[in-house]
């Protein structure tokens, strides 16, 4: 079991795939270790790629410290991992906590950013994802872990997934709350209590970026992937089709395709990054991976512009019924 | 400082770190054998017995700290919650009691006696309790017994090595009480990382490995007696 010291922890790290091959890393969310992405990892080594993927600090099997965690020093782990395991340059992708800390790598060591994928990011708070957070927050230290892994079950993941895989959700939540540590998660979740927005420095990100967006992710929606968008000029946004917060774990094939596809086309040197918005293809067989998005990304309704004749007269029937009378027993 | 004592002191930081780790990988060893054995033979009286005597230990433990408080300096609210985590404890080793399928092999409870001890011995306690009486005015000791206590209710899990097996009353409780033990232990988290005391962040987090060094030792051990024959 690969482990890398850094400063007095260490730090789990596993490496697979050929040497010598593009090398994917990924940055896990709060709750994930190692062992999630290995729906990634395994079909990303068989298309020829390497793939790292590691614990942050205070989680799975690295150090958990005790008493607190500095979010800022996720990107040193990572830095000291790239050279612990002798690579120039890396494809750095990061789910959702993971997707700021694989931003904040981009700018820290732009010399090691062979290519960037974000998802389910934000490099903003509103009011709204941070009472998000705070309930998060709250159902660890007031209710306990259980608590955050079932807030976070219908944030994460489809009716009809869950529906499907209620067995296995099951287990791998009684795997969770058996193998997580409270105090570890809590120490993760309060090293973002000082976040501060970055939007404004993303603009000097300059490597190729994929940003990737569950088309109902409702914790952090479209806008915040649109300010990365309209801000990193090396991006292209694509929406994942009747995806929510954790798409990667939902929809693995469709995911692997377009690391594949966004690697490839930096490797080719055809990628454009030209800061325009794409659909993801839910057809695995469908030739195209992704085609343009027609109408307005940041809207939940397509609104078809207004022809003369729809104009004359409103869509469907109104309704012709008389209003109840109110009666004296209600 | 001077640079010699600053390496040093650097050294000393990283060296127990070091050891923490070294005693979690074998104590995640020993945990995994545990977990194994379990799954093939399932939490029979005996099982149940060792778990159940060992639990009630590591409550009692607890408890019998918390009167420390009543000489020290400390707030309303932190003196309520300590107060209300003493009967939650007993609450717990009750539950677990009633919830037991006692064996009557009586050489279980003789062999426990011996792993009882050594918890006593290896985890110190009587040190906490002693100091229940002494003046503690820097707040380092009761730091101290902070850091043992979260250790004891953090470290020691048992939910882990259940994990293949169906959810019956027992484990149904087991799962419940360390639930509980994460509500209760923030109690402990504020204070390690608020409480005024003249350490530096790297000698409290010493503190902290150290204490979760002998009380991991402790588990251990258990572990081992609970896959003996």
């Amino acid at each position: 079991m690969p482990y890398m010291i850094y400063k007095r922890h260490s730090v789990y790290y596993e490496i697979n795939g050929k040497k010598d091959q593009p090398l994917i890393i990924f940055i896990n969310g709060l709750t994930q270790n190692t062992a999630h992405w290995g729906v990634q990892t395994e079909p990303l080594n068989k298309l020829g790629y390497q793939t790292l993927t590691f614990d942050l600090l205070g989680q799975g099997k690295s150090f958990k410290p005790i008493l607190s965690i500095n979010f800022e020093e996720n990107v040193d782990v990572l830095h000291q991992l790239i050279n612990e395991v002798k690579v120039k340059k890396a494809y750095i992708a990061g789910i959702s906590f993971g997707g700021v800390t694989a931003m904040q790598f981009a700018l820290r060591f732009p010399q090691q950013c062979q290519g960037l994928i974000i998802m389910s990011a934000f490099s903003e708070m509103d009011t709204r994802l941070k009472i998000l957070g705070l309930n998060l927050y709250q159902g660890l230290t007031l209710v306990g872990l259980n608590m955050l892994l079932d807030l976070l079950l219908p944030i994460n993941l489809s009716s009809q997934y869950m529906k499907d895989n209620e067995q296995r959700l099951k287990s791998l939540r009684k795997l969770s709350l058996a193998k997580n540590d409270l105090y570890a998660v809590q120490n993760l979740m309060e090293s973002i209590n000082n976040f501060e927005g970055f939007t404004g420095e993303l603009k000097n990100i300059t490597a190729p970026t994929l940003i990737l967006n569950g088309e109902f992710d409702y914790l952090t929606p479209r806008w915040c992937h649109e300010l990365m968008r309209r801000n990193i000029k090396n991006s292209r946004l694509v929406i994942i089709q009747h995806a929510f917060h954790a798409f990667t774990m939902e929809f693995p094939a469709i995911t692997n395709r377009l690391f594949d596809y966004f690697v490839r086309a930096v490797e080719n040197k055809t990628w454009k990054g030209d800061q325009t918005v794409w659909v993801a293809t839910d057809n695995l067989e469908s030739k195209e991976v992704l085609y343009p998005y027609q109408g307005d990304h940041m809207r939940a309704i397509c609104i078809a512009p207004l022809q003369e004749k729809d104009t004359k007269k409103p869509a469907g029937k109104p309704l012709k019924k008389k209003p109840k009378k109110a009666t004296k027993t209600g | 400082m001077t640079g010699d004592k600053k390496t040093a002191k650097k050294t000393s930081h990283a060296s127990i770190s070091l050891t923490y780790e070294e005693k979690m990988r074998e104590l995640a060893e020993v945990q995994e054998k545990t977990t194994n054995y379990l799954k093939e033979r399932g939490l029979g009286e005996i099982e149940q017995t060792k778990i159940t005597l060992f639990l009630q230990s590591t409550k009692l433990a607890n408890s019998l700290i918390i009167p420390k408080i009543e000489f020290q300096n400390i707030d309303w609210l932190s003196y309520k919650f300590f107060t209300q985590q003493m009967y939650k404890n007993m609450q717990s080793s009750y539950l677990l009691a009633k919830a037991t399928k006692w064996t009557n092999d009586y050489m279980v409870y003789a062999r426990y006696g011996r792993i009882g001890a050594s918890f006593w011995n290896q985890a110190d306690i009587g040190r906490y309790i002693e100091s229940n009486f002494t003046s503690d005015e820097t707040g380092v000791r009761l730091y101290e017994f902070l850091a043992f206590s979260h250790a004891l209710l953090s470290e020691i899990r048992i939910t882990p090595i259940v994990v293949d097996l169906p959810l019956d009353n027992y484990i149904g409780l087991l799962y419940e009480i360390e639930e509980d033990n994460g509500r209760q232990i923030q109690l402990q988290v504020r204070l390690l990382k608020d409480m005024d005391v003249p350490l530096s962040i790297d000698e409290k987090e010493d503190i902290s490995l150290a204490e979760r060094i002998k009380v991991g030792e402790v588990y251990k051990q258990f572990l081992e007696f609970l896959c003996e024959e």
